[in-house]
């Protein structure tokens, strides 16, 4: 670089301190290095004014653009997306927190058997409001796949809220017997759909990244820890334990961020049929 | 989602969100690509700044509308510095409601508006 596109460029860098600060670190370097493509485009292919002319319209853009930034920072950039969330959104997100919450409670404090039974089953109710409000969202984007990846979520967590019904009042262990095999399909299913959920609205990218990639990795770090697949056993303590446990935690994690958005971020907007990619 | 033969109620995005959106379409592309190509499909008529361009992509990518590529091209082609943006699923279903909508009122002005001018 010469000289004396540097001396431009630290100039440029300079006049960007009338942005917010946060903005600035973010995209500074970008517009510098933007702002020296335009000078070496007006210096190569311009006559000898391009150079002011670029300067010129680099003041005005950040004049206006400055401005802008300050006092209409936290605005939409679609106007569509400037809607709250309906309230049932709101309500089903609501309940897949609770049903998040109440999945990590069990780490941090005891629970009695009976409580137990209805916290899975609201853990299992609440994945199933996150997988239909997310699903609204979804369904603009790509309906078809969005049906592929919520439908096997909301049949295994139905079935495993089944499941746990059936077992109250059951006097042996809910893995015991004929009916822990079909238990621990049950489960199975829950977490591979959870896992398989997660990667399609990862996939789909309706909402931020975090809760949808908890959910994958969690939910697949869950199942290692089933019984009945042998990795573990209180008789022969491997990291499997640890890890089955930290993406239990991690599944609720998940659903708790989904529902958090779900319940607090503007909805999608309403798209016709065949506008999906 | 249910979906409607209506199209959207007002237009979805401004104008400068729009025209980045459509900019980047289905490549993936940086600050300066974004600007060339904005200023090409509107055969020179919009020609953003930096300013213009990052304060657009910055609420495009808090919206969930582009999200930050992280593919680069050859190295040998391009500067490893410089950031890349795609259009989400999100992005991809707005840009194409507001094609649509666009399509819909010059379909609909056309016929009258021409013939003024012609």
């Amino acid at each position: 670089m010469t000289s004396e596109r540097a001396a431009h460029e630290r100039l440029y860098r300079g006049l960007l301190r009338v942005y917010p600060a946060g903005f600035r670190a973010r995209f500074a370097d970008d517009m510098v290095q933007l702002f020296g493509d335009q000078l070496r485009r007006a210096r190569s292919g311009g006559p000898p004014v391009a150079v002011a002319g670029t300067w010129l319209r680099a003041i005005s853009d950040l004049a206006v653009t400055a401005v802008s930034e300050h006092f209409r920072r936290d605005r939409t950039v679609a106007h569509s997306l400037a809607a709250t969330p309906s309230t049932s959104s709101r309500l089903l997100g609501l309940v897949g927190v609770l049903g998040g919450v109440l999945l990590l409670a069990a780490f941090v404090i005891e629970i009695a058997p009976d409580l137990n039974i209805i916290r899975l089953i609201a853990f299992n109710a609440g994945a199933m409001a996150i997988v239909v409000a997310v699903h609204r969202r979804q369904a603009s984007v790509a309906s078809t796949l969005a049906l592929i990846g919520a439908i096997p979520a909301l049949v295994a967590n139905a079935w495993h809220i089944a499941m746990i019904v059936l077992a109250i009042g059951r006097t042996e262990p809910i893995g015991a017997g004929d009916f822990g095999l079909v238990y621990f399909w049950a489960s199975l299913a829950m977490w591979l759909t959870d896992a398989w959920f997660g990667i399609v609205t990862l996939r789909l990218g309706v909402v931020p990244r975090w809760g949808p990639v908890a959910l994958a990795i969690g939910s697949v770090l869950a199942v290692t820890g089933m019984d009945r697949l042998g990795l573990t056993s209180p008789d022969n303590p491997t990291i499997v334990g640890p890890l089955a446990l930290a993406g239990i935690a991690l599944n609720g994690v998940g659903w708790i961020l989904l529902g958090l958005d779900v319940a607090t971020r503007r909805s999608a907007p309403q798209v016709r049929p065949g506008a999906e990619s | 989602m249910e979906a409607t033969d209506q199209p959207p109620p007002g237009p979805p995005l401004s104008r400068t969100a729009t025209l980045v959106l459509l900019a980047i379409g289905p490549e993936e592309r940086h600050g300066y690509a974004i600007m060339a190509e904005v200023a090409r499909m509107t055969e020179g008529a919009t020609r953003l700044g930096p300013g213009g361009v990052y304060t657009t992509i910055k609420r495009l990518l808090d919206d969930g509308l582009i999200e930050e590529s992280d593919a680069r091209p050859d190295p040998d082609l391009d500067d490893q510095r410089r950031r890349y943006y795609r259009l989400t699923g999100l992005g991809r279903a707005i840009a194409s409601a507001e094609v649509r909508r666009l399509d819909s009122l010059v379909r609909a002005a056309r016929p009258w508006a021409l013939e003024a001018i012609g």
